[in-house]
């Protein structure tokens, strides 16, 4: 019962968090607004959370993106959820620890391919369209990709060392000899 | 530990994508999207204009200066409005003779529908000031695709491009993607099409070299599209190009409104 009480709190503050995104975030000035702290949010469950539920919340939050957006669906629910499966097999494959280089690492892997799936999946499905041009080409494309590597990258530091400080989640296993 | 993808996941997520996709199109969602962007609505009410004042507070200083400059402009402009106002007057007398001798029903005043701004989708588009907004009334409303939107001065804004029941997706008149026809104020044809421009201006290409143009000339909507009434300003001439070996000149047009204070907005009802 805890268990579902405590999925159901957090199904709440995702849908709260991705308020706060579309709403506040995107009436930010121009470089603040590419934030996307659904992302962070599910980096952040890739690394700490339990089984799965880097699956279950990716689901939720492109839906919940694919639901208000205008986009054609589910391009949302396929980016989050190619990011986060990624990202989380490169975490299982590559960073056997809880580095804050393996934060930085699977932040910036996150974040490029949420960008590149959503972009592919748009160019494909407007591929007929005259005024569509591939967006390896545009400066755009680079510019905003850079702007987010960094806030990103800024972002998941501060909330390592917050969550190192605050609880033992990523503190080693030390044995001792008795 | 577990390092390959498991298959048994993957077709699970692949069905489920699938089940939600036959849902999507087949309106079974509906009740979860009203929920979902009713939530937005009401978040966007109070967090929107947050951002949007921070935003302001960042950008003031250059804001401050475009402010000074524009009032200067203004006064002049208003000493122009004045004459002409009073040419107009005299004009709005002899129509109104005429109408009443042909029994025409005059109609002018259009409804509106209030509406606020509670997001926009900047996230992942195409260029960084060609981002959409979203208002918080939808089809439930009365709002229909390709409605006009304008600000508390009548000035046009942009246009209603796609609607949920209790939402509206809104592109800018500065948006590459949201064209008008139009027209200019000393002419009564339709000239030709204005759109928007790297996000930052409006511009209207292929006007033919014997019309008369110049700088200062307000650029009204024409009244051809069907759900845009006529006469409804979407900006000012800020410079021309015209070569005389060319048989068309293009205009670039200056929006009247200001970005920072898109807060309440009216979407006419023709």
């Amino acid at each position: 019962m805890t268990k579902y009480l405590h999925l159901s709190l957090q199904i709440i503050l995702s849908y709260f968090l991705i308020i706060f995104q579309f709403t506040y975030i995107s009436s930010l000035h121009t470089v603040f607004n590419l934030i996307n702290l659904p992302l962070i949010l599910l980096i952040l469950i890739i690394i700490l959370g339990r089984k799965n539920y880097h699956i279950y919340f990716a689901f939720l939050i492109g839906f919940i993106f694919d639901i208000y957006f205008f986009d054609i669906f589910p391009i949302f629910i396929i980016s989050f959820l190619v990011a986060v499966m990624s990202s989380r097999y490169l975490q299982l494959s590559f960073f056997t620890n809880r580095s804050i280089y393996s934060f930085i690492v699977i932040t910036a892997f996150a974040t490029v391919t949420f960008n590149f799936s959503y972009q592919i999946i748009n160019f494909i499905i407007n591929i007929y369209q005259s005024s569509n041009s591939l967006f390896l080409t545009q400066a755009w494309f680079w510019e905003s990709l850079g702007y987010k590597l960094i806030l990103h990258s800024i972002i998941i530091i501060v909330l390592f060392y917050i969550i190192n400080f605050t609880t033992r989640r990523l503190r080693p296993y030390l044995l001792e000899k008795k | 530990m577990q390092k390959t993808f498991n298959k048994k996941k993957i077709y699970f997520v692949l069905a489920i994508i699938i089940l939600l996709v036959f849902l999507y199109y087949l309106n079974a969602l509906k009740p979860i999207e009203k929920v979902i962007v009713s939530g937005i609505n009401k978040g966007g009410e109070v967090f929107y204009n947050l951002g949007s004042n921070w935003r302001s507070s960042f950008e003031g200083s250059d804001e401050e200066k475009k402010l000074k400059a524009n009032n200067e402009r203004l006064e002049k402009e208003v000493d122009k409005l004045l004459a002409e106002k009073a040419k107009w007057e005299e004009v709005e007398r002899e129509n109104n003779k005429l109408r009443n001798y042909l029994n025409f029903f005059e109609d002018n005043e259009y409804s509106k529908v209030m509406a606020r701004v509670v997001a926009s989708d900047n996230l992942l588009s195409q260029e960084v000031n060609q981002s959409n907004i979203y208002l918080n009334k939808g089809s439930d409303d009365g709002l229909r695709e390709g409605m006009a939107v304008i600000n508390e001065e009548g000035i046009l804004v942009g246009k209603i491009l796609s609607l949920h029941d209790n939402s509206a997706q809104v592109c800018l008149s500065i948006n590459e993607d949201c064209k008008f026809a139009a027209r200019f104020s000393n002419q009564n044809e339709a000239l030709g099409i204005v759109q928007g421009s790297l996000g930052l201006t409006i511009s209207m290409n292929l006007i033919p070299q014997e019309y008369n143009i110049s700088v200062g000339d307000l650029v009204l909507s024409s009244g051809l599209e069907k759900d845009i009434p006529p006469g409804i300003i979407i900006g000012e001439v800020n410079s021309i190009s015209k070569q005389s070996n060319d048989i068309w000149q293009e205009a670039t047009i200056e929006p009247l409104y200001n970005l920072n204070e898109l807060d309440f907005l009216a979407v006419v009802i023709p």
